[in-house]
């Protein structure tokens, strides 16, 4: 790999100046904490790369862009035949603003390193909003050839022939790059516009609602993955515990969380985010006493009246629990979360009706959600017997959002139980389509292969 | 919203997730000359002189910020343009802030200013009756629901709209309850139409998000300063409102028999007009951090949202972007309505051209997105500025967090406005001085009006700038270029929003509908403005009415504002080829 040529060893021409933070900004104490290690370590081995790329990382994790720039800068002054500095260094130009500027040094980046994959995926990334069609050429042929796994070379040149209305090669070379990774989201745009510039109504409207709504996060490199460890603020740490909890690694969040607490102490958030954390993870004693100091910091926080509620479920105080629900929607009407809330605490009483209620008092707030028709159907197909019902919840959730393998799945399932095998395989066939090889069509053939 | 948004917007930031959109190098090596931007910055005299407070025109915007960082604080701030006295000049409704801290109960101040004619205005808002008080204010659209030829003003807030109905003598009654219009939501721009076609402006009320103070939460920028949120951090997009107009004064809530439950967003910009060619009114909403909604009128009362199949909802590849304002024009004159909508700081504004009913995001290095990646735009309003046939574009700027190059001392959140001329065919070149004013102005801008305040054929602008004054700029580009305006009325006199008129002079070919309710929160000059360069006479002018019947028109000669009513002019076959 060309990014780790020099990890681990020190270089004797004189070390570059050590970046500190512009005077007069203020910093959050715990990333001025970080940084003030981080900057200790570079003070006592100036020479070693390592250090100042870890510095420049915490930097730019905490949105320090400009001294990230010029440590990344002193970097490649250090070791000039590391691409990853000189990249990231254009890379905050571009967070500052200066397109023009960055463009110029992701050019200087591939004329340096031409076998540098990552540098082609920029500029080509560049030239496309650019509209220059020359490089955008160059550049994700040169990444297909460098690095022919990437999805993002086909991809990039597919949304090149998109705008050039060359449909069919558009066609094939964003089948291609879905066909390497078929979570690659943007392809699936991009081969929806194909499909609807071609005719292909239903094609397109599926490949666009698989394709819409998450970023296209950059080719990942060396350094790209060590990003996350850096961050030190707190919305950004609340943002990864969340992340960590939907994975179903509650434990690793109450760890991250706790090592924010000497710094945010009595923070209402991440108290909050501490009692969520702790809830999911089993340890409801500890969420209780989290939250009650949220709440005691402010009273009136509807989202720690929220996670108080659905603590109270888990202990089995169900009457306080809905009395915090309730207080949340008096503060915020069309709290959905607080209606959500409100059904787990119903569902913990084994009350489904009431919960059903509570999650179509959810739906009139947010009626686009397609998990609370899930959510409804699985109700009334378990527990309540209800499946006609049932499967209108579940034809809705699949109407909303095309693409819901989750939702799909129960369909499927529940056509098969009720002996709609022409529809349940309709179904399969779909999901096939929309999340090969994912858990929801084994459990969808699961369940098809029962008697 | 997925909890997931909010970790990839953390370090998508890190990994470098924008995108750019100026030069066109050919080369492989980063010459000097590859790397100049393309858009070559066309150097000029200002187009624009600030109005001072001499002119009567004194209104200061006021988000009653107390250092708590209420979101509705950073949103705040439309103008319009009204002839509510019918005298001919254009006067102008500012909307202002008053305060969302509980701790600080204050009213919202907004004013009405009567032109008088010559740059002298007079502060007429108690006179008139324009009181709220209560709410937050946003912003407002002009017009005429009850059909009586005199424009009423819609105020959108946060906590209560209102509806102030034109009396005909100077003053407005507020008739919020008896219309039934008032919207206990946070609403943001508005719009009247006729979706139906019944003859009566119904009202289009575009919402943010649900909030109260008690959903506020710390929230920081780059190294951990206190800052405002965004709107994903509330996860609680608001669905939009429609009121049926009765004709009777009052209007029924229709949002949900007309369908549009069904999609929902921040929401923040409105633009309407017939996008797909079917004779019906159609809706477009801009959505902050959410898709955008086309709502395709579906010709029986009801909507469908068909925004992400037509390819206006995301970007090109699929990511929402923070819609702010929304105006719909044909940029490239081919009788299609394209939609431009300004963006946050390295997302670029964005133009979504019409190719016959679907959308591409177009972006091209001379476009009128390019150079935007800078700047978080609000205020937008496409007008021929300096008359030569062909449309200008100005754009109010102004952060919504804290971070970039610091261009006031005074201000963190402030940028300069953006002024770009049109070349043709959807090219514009950027005008400096920024912004076409010397100096140019460093606000945190949101709502923009353009219209022609004096009468002299050329466009004006007002600018509300967030905790600042106003700005009130009289355009003073040559009177080189020719121009014609219209003011259109359908057979009972009445406004006939949506119309859209269709010009030929020394062989060129123009578009423009009658909708002045777009841009952000903001309400612009109802009358068409053509500028016409150097020709001398208008040979045709056709307008298709919003029934569908198209007439057409003498030859007009240009110079003055015409008045065009529905009736009058000569009607064509349905085959007439539009």
């Amino acid at each position: 790999m060309v990014g780790g040529l020099w990890y681990g060893t020190h270089v004797s021409s004189p070390p570059p100046p050590l970046v500190r933070p512009a005077a007069g900004v203020t910093l959050d104490s715990q990333v001025r904490g970080y940084l003030d290690e981080l900057i200790s370590e570079v003070e006592r081995h100036p020479s070693d790369p390592d250090r100042r790329k870890n510095l420049g990382l915490a930097y730019a994790a905490n949105g320090l862009w400009s001294e990230a720039r010029e440590t990344f800068l002193g970097l490649k002054s250090m070791v000039p035949q590391q691409p990853l500095a000189p990249m990231y260094a254009a890379v905050a130009l571009q967070e500052l603003s200066d397109e023009a500027g960055a463009w110029r040094e992701f050019l200087q980046v591939t004329s340096s390193f031409p076998a540098f994959a990552p540098g082609w995926y920029r500029v080509g990334e560049a030239a496309l909003r650019r509209g220059d069609h020359p490089k955008v050429e160059q550049a994700f042929e040169r990444l297909m050839a460098l690095a022919p796994r990437e999805w993002r070379g086909p991809a990039g040149l597919g949304e090149l022939r998109l705008s050039q209305g060359r449909l069919e090669e558009a066609q094939s070379l964003l089948e291609k790059a879905i066909h390497m990774d078929f979570s690659a989201k943007p392809a699936h745009y991009l081969l929806g516009q194909v499909y609807r510039n071609l005719g292909r109504t239903n094609e397109a409207q599926l490949a666009l609602d698989l394709g819409s709504g998450e970023n296209r996060l950059p080719m990942p490199d060396e350094w790209s993955e060590e990003a996350p460890g850096h961050m030190r603020l707190l919305p950004d740490q609340l943002a990864q515990a969340e992340e960590l909890s939907e994975r179903g690694q509650p434990e690793q969040a109450v760890q991250l969380l706790r090592h924010a607490l000497p710094f945010h102490g009595e923070q209402p958030e991440l108290l909050n985010g501490l009692a969520i954390a702790s809830n999911r993870a089993g340890q409801s004693g500890e969420a209780l006493a989290y939250v009650d100091r949220a709440l005691q910091a402010d009273p009136k926080s509807v989202a720690a009246l929220v996670t108080r509620a659905l603590v109270r479920a888990r202990l089995g105080r169900f009457d306080a629990g809905r009395m915090d629900a309730e207080e949340a929607l008096r503060l915020a009407p069309c709290l959905t979360q607080a209606h959500l809330a409100m059904a787990e605490l119903w569902l913990s009483q084994d009350n489904d009706r009431k919960a059903i209620s509570a999650l179509e008092d959810a739906l009139r707030c947010d009626p686009k959600n397609a998990d609370i028709h899930v959510e409804i159907g699985g109700i009334l197909w378990h527990n309540l017997g209800e499946k006609g019902s049932a499967m209108k919840h579940y034809q809705s959730a699949v109407s909303i959002h095309p693409a819901h393998a989750h939702a799909w799945s129960c369909l499927g399932q529940l056509q098969w139980e009720t002996g709609d095998s022409i529809a349940a395989r309709q179904t399969h066939e779909q999901l096939i389509r929309i999340a090969p090889g994912g858990r929801e069509l084994a459990e969808l053939e699961s369940a098809m292969k029962a008697p | 919203m997925t909890p997931r948004l909010l970790w990839v917007w953390g370090f998508l930031l890190f990994l470098g997730c924008r995108r750019t959109e100026q030069p066109s190098p050919t080369g492989s090596s980063a010459s000097a000359r590859e790397t100049e931007p393309v858009e070559a910055i066309a150097k000029s005299s200002p187009w624009f002189a600030r109005e001072s407070e001499s002119s009567g025109f004194d209104f200061h915007h006021s988000s009653g910020k107390t250092g708590r960082f209420f979101l509705p604080e950073m949103e705040t701030g439309g103008v319009g343009l009204i002839d509510f006295d019918q005298d001919g000049w254009m006067d102008v409704v500012c909307i202002d802030g008053g305060s969302v801290d509980p701790g600080h109960p204050t009213p919202p101040r907004h004013r009405l200013y009567r032109n008088l004619g010559h740059w002298k205005f007079v502060d007429v808002t108690e006179s008139a009756g324009i009181q709220c008080p209560d709410g937050y204010g946003m912003g407002c659209a002009v017009g005429d629901f009850d059909g009586d030829g005199w424009p009423d003003l819609y105020i959108t807030q946060l906590g209560g709209n209102r509806l102030f109905r034109n009396n005909k003598n100077g003053t407005f009654s507020d008739v919020t309850q008896q219309a039934g219009v008032a919207v206990h939501s946070w609403s943001t721009s508005a719009a009247f139409l006729d979706y139906d076609g019944d003859g009566h402006l119904d009202l289009a009320v575009v919402n943010y998000i649900h909030w109260t103070p008690e959903r506020e939460m710390p929230c920081f920028s780059a190294g951990g300063q206190r800052d405002y949120c965004s709107p994903v951090n509330y996860r609680a997009p608001a669905p939009m409102t429609l009121f049926h107009n009765r004709g009777d004064g009052t209007f029924e809530d229709s949002t949900d028999k007309a369908g549009l439950l069904r999609a929902y967003g921040n929401g923040f910009g409105i633009t309407t007009g017939d996008f797909d060619h079917d004779g019906r009114v159609d809706m477009y909403i801009a959505n902050d951090a959410t898709p955008n909604q086309l709502w395709i009128n579906r010709r029986n009362g009801t909507f469908v949202d068909e925004a992400l199949l037509r390819g206006c909802a995301l970007n090109s590849v699929g990511v929402p972007r923070a819609g702010m304002g929304a105006v719909a024009i044909d940029l490239f004159e081919n009788g299609w309505l394209d939609l431009y909508v300004t963006h946050l700081v390295g997302e670029g504004n964005g133009l979504f051209v019409n190719q016959t009913g679907n959308f591409i995001d177009g972006i091209t290095p001379d476009g009128p997105m390019a150079g935007s990646l800078a700047f978080t735009g609000f205020g937008l309003a496409f007008g021929d500025f300096d008359n030569d046939g062909i449309a200008d574009l100005y754009v109010a700027n102004g952060r919504v967090r804290l971070g970039g190059k610091a261009w006031s001392a005074q201000d963190a959140y402030a940028e300069p406005n953006t002024l770009r001329r049109g070349l043709g065919g959807g090219r514009f070149v950027e005008i400096r001085p920024q912004g076409g004013t010397e100096p140019p102005i460093f606000g945190t801008s949101r709502g923009l009006a353009v219209g022609d305040l004096d009468n002299d054929g050329r466009l004006d602008a007002i600018v509300i700038n967030r905790d600042g004054p106003a700005d009130m700029l009289r355009n003073i580009t040559g009177p080189e270029g020719s121009w014609i305006g219209f003011h259109l009325r359908d057979g009972k006199r009445r406004e006939a929003r949506n119309a859209v008129v269709r010009i030929e002079a020394s062989g060129r070919q123009q578009w423009q509908q009658v909708q002045p309710n777009q841009g952000y929160c903001s309400s612009q000059d109802p009358r068409l403005h053509f500028g016409l360069g150097a020709a001398r006479l208008v040979e045709h002018v056709w307008v298709r009415w919003p029934d569908g019947i198209t007439e057409e028109f003498g030859p007009q000669i240009p110079g003055a504002y015409r008045p065009i009513q529905k009736g009058s002019g000569q009607k064509l076959p349905a085959a007439f080829s539009w």
